[in-house]
């Protein structure tokens, strides 16, 4: 028969067995709020909706199985809540397997936008960049490489676009100026004006063919 | 009343004269337009309803944009009929600048070297684009005694004048490959729509 003293002993082993999972979880929360902000905004968002969670849970129900063992709960109940501590635990484990951070430069998916993964040394306020519009030395060296891309990539059918304008001119071959007066109601003032066109073309009309330059043509 | 030692060749009188002036001029105009379109432009804009009122019309955006050398523009010019006029002196001196993409070239084809019977405006680089704006008289009718919208001559001046349709044909063609940068692509399409649009706003409003 086991003695009083025997029985505390046992009593106290079991009490520091069952501790152990709320103080592994204290100890892991302690260290992640130590450690707040960390770099990497995916590790942050873990730390908040995984991990902690995730340790917490594993602590109580490591707590529960000593206990329940402690108390001599039937075995098959034991083994099951360790079961299941194995099972969330690989579930967990898996978790945080699969949203490690990406090394830099590859996409990190942030939402409905991708946006490059960031370098430890860089810390990210924002994750969510503003769409990137090319500098002038960006579009001259987009060009450059055109321009080498043209002579070694395949052709494709090039690109056209076509627009037809015409324009009408009334011409004088009798006496008085080549042009006619021209007097828009609504002169469009978009830059130089059709009215200064139009007599431009009746000074060089004359001028032109008061030189006899046309027959030289 | 005897005609004077000008008269008759004071202007040009035959339709094949008449031509090569109007085609040349609106090739010219198609040319200071294309820089202007380029260029900030502040001016006013008046109607019989509203008056006049001041107007800024900011740059049209070149892809890689350069100032084209006036010399070049001077020695393409002095090809043409336009060389004999004014004109080169106003380039001689001008500050304006006349904008390409940077590699590209000017020229003013004749019909040897463009179209048949066309004038031609090329602003090109072989590599990237060629735009290409074709000056071209249409059919011409025997239309004496009408002007067109907007014109005012005195009676005897109508039944000498006749009214000349010149056509401009603007193409652009972008070459694409695999590799090509959807950037510069776009670019260039803007650039192109924007001369389009402004041209077509000067000749036909």
């Amino acid at each position: 028969m086991p003695s009083t003293s025997d029985h505390s002993a046992a009593s106290f082993s079991t009490f520091i067995k069952s501790a152990i999972g709320p103080v592994g979880a204290t100890i892991v929360t302690l260290w992640v709020a130590n450690t707040y902000p960390p770099e990497n905004p995916i590790w942050r968002y873990l730390a908040y909706w995984a991990l902690i969670p995730a340790v917490w849970i594993l602590a109580f129900l490591y707590w529960a199985r000593r206990k329940w063992t402690g108390f001599s709960k039937p075995r098959k109940t034991a083994s099951a809540i360790f079961a299941a501590c194995v099972i969330v635990g690989i579930g967990f484990g898996s978790l945080l397997f699969h949203f490690r951070p990406s090394p830099p430069g590859q996409l990190v998916h942030s939402g409905n936008q991708s946006t490059p993964s960031e370098t430890p040394s860089q810390p990210v306020t924002n994750p969510i960049q503003l769409p990137h519009f090319p500098t002038p030395d960006e579009i001259a060296e987009a060009i450059k490489r055109n321009e080498r891309v043209v002579q070694t990539s395949t052709p494709l059918s090039p690109l056209i676009k076509e627009k037809l304008f015409s324009v009408l001119i009334p011409f004088n071959d009798g006496e008085g100026d080549p042009i006619p007066q021209y007097r828009p109601k609504n002169e469009p003032a978009h830059f130089a004006s059709m009215a200064l066109f139009y007599v431009r073309i009746s000074q060089w009309a004359k001028v032109l063919w008061t030189d006899g330059i046309s027959r030289n043509q | 009343m005897g005609e004077s030692a000008l008269d008759g060749r004071d202007k040009p009188k035959s339709v094949e004269d008449i031509d090569t002036l109007l085609q040349e001029v609106v090739r010219y105009h198609v040319f200071v337009a294309c820089g202007e379109l380029q260029s900030d432009r502040s001016g006013f804009e008046w109607n019989y309803k509203t008056g006049m009122k001041p107007i800024a019309i900011p740059a049209l955006a070149t892809p890689n944009r350069i100032d084209y050398p006036p010399k070049a523009i001077i020695e393409n010019l002095s090809k043409t009929l336009m060389g004999r006029t004014s004109e080169i002196d106003y380039w001689k001196k001008t500050t304006d600048k006349f904008s390409v993409p940077a590699g590209s070239t000017v020229r003013f084809m004749t019909s040897k070297e463009g179209n048949p019977g066309a004038y031609d405006l090329q602003i090109s680089n072989p590599a990237i684009y060629t735009l290409t704006f074709t000056v071209q008289r249409t059919l011409l009718l025997n239309n004496y005694g009408f002007l067109p919208t907007g014109f005012e001559a005195d009676a005897d001046t109508i039944k000498h004048t006749r009214t000349f349709n010149i056509a401009i044909k603007g193409k652009f063609e972008f070459k694409r490959t695999t590799g090509t940068d959807p950037i510069v692509q776009e670019q260039y399409i803007q650039w192109t729509d924007g001369l389009f649009n402004g041209l077509g706003k000067y000749f036909e409003e």
